[in-house]
């Protein structure tokens, strides 16, 4: 079963990860998901696929009453990002979904109808969910050609998709990179292989180094926080992407 | 045997809680885990506050040690009912998952001539239905359990309120019973809606 565990809270303000699940088939990528939650209103990033909706409701419903869960964010259209959606519109019928146009009628072969969906337009978006602002980052081509993150300026967290992603051995239980060294060689295939624009990696980097994060959230692996945001970043904007290893 | 729009089988058709039923249960559950905390701590503050009051409270600090007693075995009860619950959350969030391809499926066979829902569905089907119903049982019982425990902390409650009074209190006992009373009544509350809401 999976995992929650509060990473940010401040008043009503809180992040939740759900994360590591040993009872995880191991032909499934393992996944992160993350809610953000101020007063009664919740959104969750992410919410996975539709095999994992069981385990990601239930870790939700330890830390959080998940009626309260109005709002999903899906940073693309991969099954393990958002096939759920049809199983959280059933529970939650009036739920909104904010995703790239460019998906707009693509994500609904999941479930959903017009009123479902809140269009993202290419340069982003703010919106607010009760007392806090969030931002629609983009970041097209990584890996997806409609690709955004989620930036929450009063927590510093940004939530970043696929970039940042690592691909760790079943036993790790760290919910935050404790040697940057060590899992950044877990993160380099990944990256090279699935990122497809060094033009895109260029200027998602120069974007997010210009933000005050403390937190940067993927969506498979772990955390990044305070020096190792940095680290990251650097790291990206030296890693040669695209990259097909055929050997 | 290939069973073709078999009613019993049909996604939806057979009763059983919703995923939103069983999370407003959850969220009930919540509240009587923290009652059941405050209850412990509240015991263990009437105990230490019957040491420095007036004299004669020797029958007050006997039953606040019976309902700290009390409220480990409420914490010991309330802790299985909680992995009841969340065995129940995610069996329901899987009938859930299971009830949308079914209905898909069942759908897709409707407009085809000839084609069955096929035998392991159908079985699935009653498979998951019946955890479900076999969880719910289990927890209704747990609940029962529940109940009959809280009725001995009701008297409990009484019992500190009658010995607080017939002690020489100096008033600083007063507060402690109302507030023993008070998240009583509150889990008690708790408890009965989510009887309330399994019945129906």
């Amino acid at each position: 079963m999976k995992t929650s565990q509060i990473i940010f809270e401040r008043g009503d303000h809180k992040w939740i990860m759900v994360a590591r699940d040993p009872a995880k088939p191991n032909y499934l990528i393992d996944t992160n998901e993350f809610v953000i939650r101020s007063g009664n209103e919740a959104l969750l990033m992410d919410p996975g696929g539709t095999e994992i909706f069981p385990a990601v409701f239930s870790a939700i419903s330890h830390v959080m009453d998940p009626t309260e869960i109005k709002l999903l964010f899906a940073s693309h259209q991969d099954p393990d990002i958002i096939s759920s959606l049809a199983l959280w519109i059933d529970f939650q019928p009036e739920i909104v979904c904010h995703l790239s146009w460019l998906w707009s009628s693509f994500v609904p072969h999941f479930g959903g109808t017009n009123e479902t969906f809140a269009m993202i337009p290419d340069v982003g978006k703010k919106f607010r969910m009760n007392n806090i602002e969030l931002e629609c980052v983009p970041a097209h081509y990584l890996h997806s050609s409609g690709n955004f993150h989620l930036y929450d300026k009063q927590a510093k967290i940004l939530f970043s998709g696929d970039i940042g992603a690592a691909l760790l051995p079943a036993d790790e239980t760290n919910f935050v990179v404790t040697d940057f060294d060590k899992h950044i060689e877990l993160a380099r295939g990944f990256h090279q292989r699935w990122m497809g624009s060094n033009e895109a990696k260029n200027e998602w980097c120069e974007r997010v180094s210009n933000m005050d994060i403390d937190m940067m959230c993927p969506q498979h692996g772990a955390i990044y926080q305070g020096a190792d945001v940095e680290r990251f970043i650097n790291w990206f904007a030296d890693l040669p992407v695209g990259i097909l290893n055929q050997n | 045997m290939n069973i073709r729009n078999n009613q019993e089988t049909e996604p939806g058709t057979r009763h059983v809680m919703t995923l939103r039923t069983v999370v407003v249960i959850n969220e009930k559950m919540k509240q009587i885990v923290r009652g059941s905390n405050r209850l412990y701590v509240i015991s263990l503050n009437a105990m230490f506050a019957s040491r420095v009051t007036a004299k004669g409270v020797g029958g007050f600090v006997e039953v606040t040690a019976l309902l700290r007693d009390f409220s480990q075995r409420l914490e010991k009860l309330v802790v299985i009912i909680t992995q009841k619950i969340d065995s129940l959350i995610t069996q329901s969030a899987l009938m859930v998952k299971k009830q949308k391809h079914n209905k898909l499926l069942f759908e897709a066979v409707s407009l085809s001539s000839g084609v069955s829902v096929p035998n392991h569905v159908v079985l699935s089907n009653h498979k998951i239905y019946d955890e479900v119903d076999m969880l719910s049982i289990d927890f209704s019982r747990q609940l029962v359990l529940c109940e009959k425990l809280m009725q001995i902390g009701d008297s409990l409650a009484v019992l500190a309120k009658v010995e607080a009074v017939s002690s020489a209190d100096d008033g600083s006992l007063a507060p402690i019973t109302t507030d023993m009373t008070e998240t009583i009544n509150h889990i008690s509350e708790n408890l009965l809606a989510s009887q309330a809401i399994v019945a129906n």
